[in-house]
């Protein structure tokens, strides 16, 4: 199985950087979760993740600027309504995402999962449906591209409320976390889920510190329970089932 | 030299330009001007400037695009006013990156400008998508918000500068 993920920085998806061999790719949290997910039993069982650091090429990273100079053929139009804004550059980013994953997964000869990260909002002023657009317009997206193995991957409002939740539920502290997907996402905010990951960690929560919390187990992803991260686990399995991964 | 368009009296070939189309005649006396700004008078072309406001009225989007082409290798200056993604999409994008500008109105109501894909929301989402498509992927009160953000970044920036 071959990843190709997408993200906004290290503390999402993972950044590269340099190594002896050139450059190296570093999984943040939301990659582990990735991995976590499709490394259950009765999926891969085995770390996708694990074996691209010892040496195997499974995982292809695109930063933003990767995924703005990707060139793939697609119509150039106008929306139909306009009733939002921002979700005709994710529906063709996540095309021209599905359309590099598609040409990975013929270069390759292997099934290929492609993961589009972007938090969805970091303020409060934003309207209520922004998740569900941004959501649903990269899944409009990949379908544009006619790939059907792609996962949009939008926290609400952020990464944070997935981590916080996920460590709330594992140190059985909250029965539900429903509250955190209303919580401000804007780091600035005095009720940020930022502060408030770091008060519970007694630590910043760097990219490091949130990615071993995954990988590690401390964050077990099957207890986070937020309707984001639900949509998302859904894609994902919907992505699993029609890359038909070989039996052996 | 100078074109007069009558509107009442008939031209030469017998056509009076009250037969002619609005954006015909609006294309035929944007042309006039520049070819003749080009070639009259002591002052340089490159310092003639022509100011059109709100170029798209009237004018079929297939002939506006040449029209555009043409405007964008004019002889003299040219400042157009657009509310109109179709002219920001028949730019390349280094064009537009160089050229469009956005007006907008800051918080104490001035009227300001800056250059519309400095702006970070607009210039992330460039090469995905084509100058119009980012235009009206983009609501213009977070461009304002944006715009206004950006100067006072300069601002504080040249006020740190010169202490």
């Amino acid at each position: 199985m071959i990843l190709v993920l997408s993200g906004e920085g290290p503390s999402d998806l993972g950044a590269r950087r340099p190594s002896e061999a050139g450059w190296e790719f570093v999984p943040g949290p939301m990659a582990w979760i990735v991995d976590k997910l499709l490394g259950r039993p009765d999926k891969l069982d085995y770390s996708v993740l694990d074996g691209h650091a010892s040496g195997y090429d499974w995982v292809y990273f695109l930063s933003e600027t990767d995924l703005g100079a990707l060139r793939y053929p697609r119509p150039r139009v106008f929306p139909r309504d306009q009733s939002s804004f921002g979700n005709q550059y994710f529906r063709a980013a996540a095309d021209q995402l599905g359309k590099h994953a598609q040409a990975v997964a013929i270069e390759r000869s292997d099934s290929v999962i492609a993961v589009f990260f972007r938090d969805s909002d970091g303020t409060n002023s934003a309207p209520k449906t922004l998740w569900e657009s941004k959501f649903q317009s990269m899944k409009a997206g990949f379908e544009l591209a006619g790939f059907r193995s792609g996962v949009p991957m939008v926290p609400r409002p952020k990464s944070e409320a997935w981590m916080l939740c996920g460590l709330l539920k594992s140190e059985d502290a909250v029965k539900d976390c429903n509250w955190l997907e209303d919580e401000p996402g804007n780091d600035a905010s005095p009720k940020s889920l930022k502060g408030q990951l770091e008060k519970h960690l007694n630590c910043e929560p760097t990219s490091e510190v949130q990615a071993e919390l995954v990988r590690t187990g401390k964050i077990d992803p099957a207890l986070i329970d937020l309707k984001s991260f639900k949509e998302f686990c859904e894609s994902l399995d919907q992505a699993y089932s029609n890359s038909a991964v070989p039996l052996s | 030299m100078r074109v007069l368009l009558p509107t009442g009296a008939a031209l030469s070939n017998g056509i009076s330009s009250r037969h002619f189309s609005d954006g015909f005649t609006r294309i035929l006396a944007i042309v006039s001007q520049i070819e003749s700004s080009a070639v009259s008078g002591a002052v340089n072309a490159r310092d003639r400037i022509l100011l059109l406001d709100e170029i798209e009225n009237g004018i079929h989007p297939e002939t506006l695009t040449k029209l555009v082409k043409y405007l964008a290798n004019a002889p003299i200056q040219i400042v157009s006013t657009t509310h109109s993604p179709l002219i920001l999409n028949y730019l390349s994008d280094p064009q537009a990156v160089e050229s469009a500008m956005v007006l907008y109105r800051d918080f104490r109501g001035r009227t300001r400008s800056c250059r519309y894909f400095d702006l970070p929301s607009a210039k992330k989402k460039l090469g995905i998508l084509g100058p119009g498509e980012v235009y009206v992927d983009t609501s213009i009160e977070q461009i304002a918000h944006e715009a206004e953000e950006m100067e006072r970044g300069a601002s504080t920036q040249a006020g740190a500068v010169g202490q």
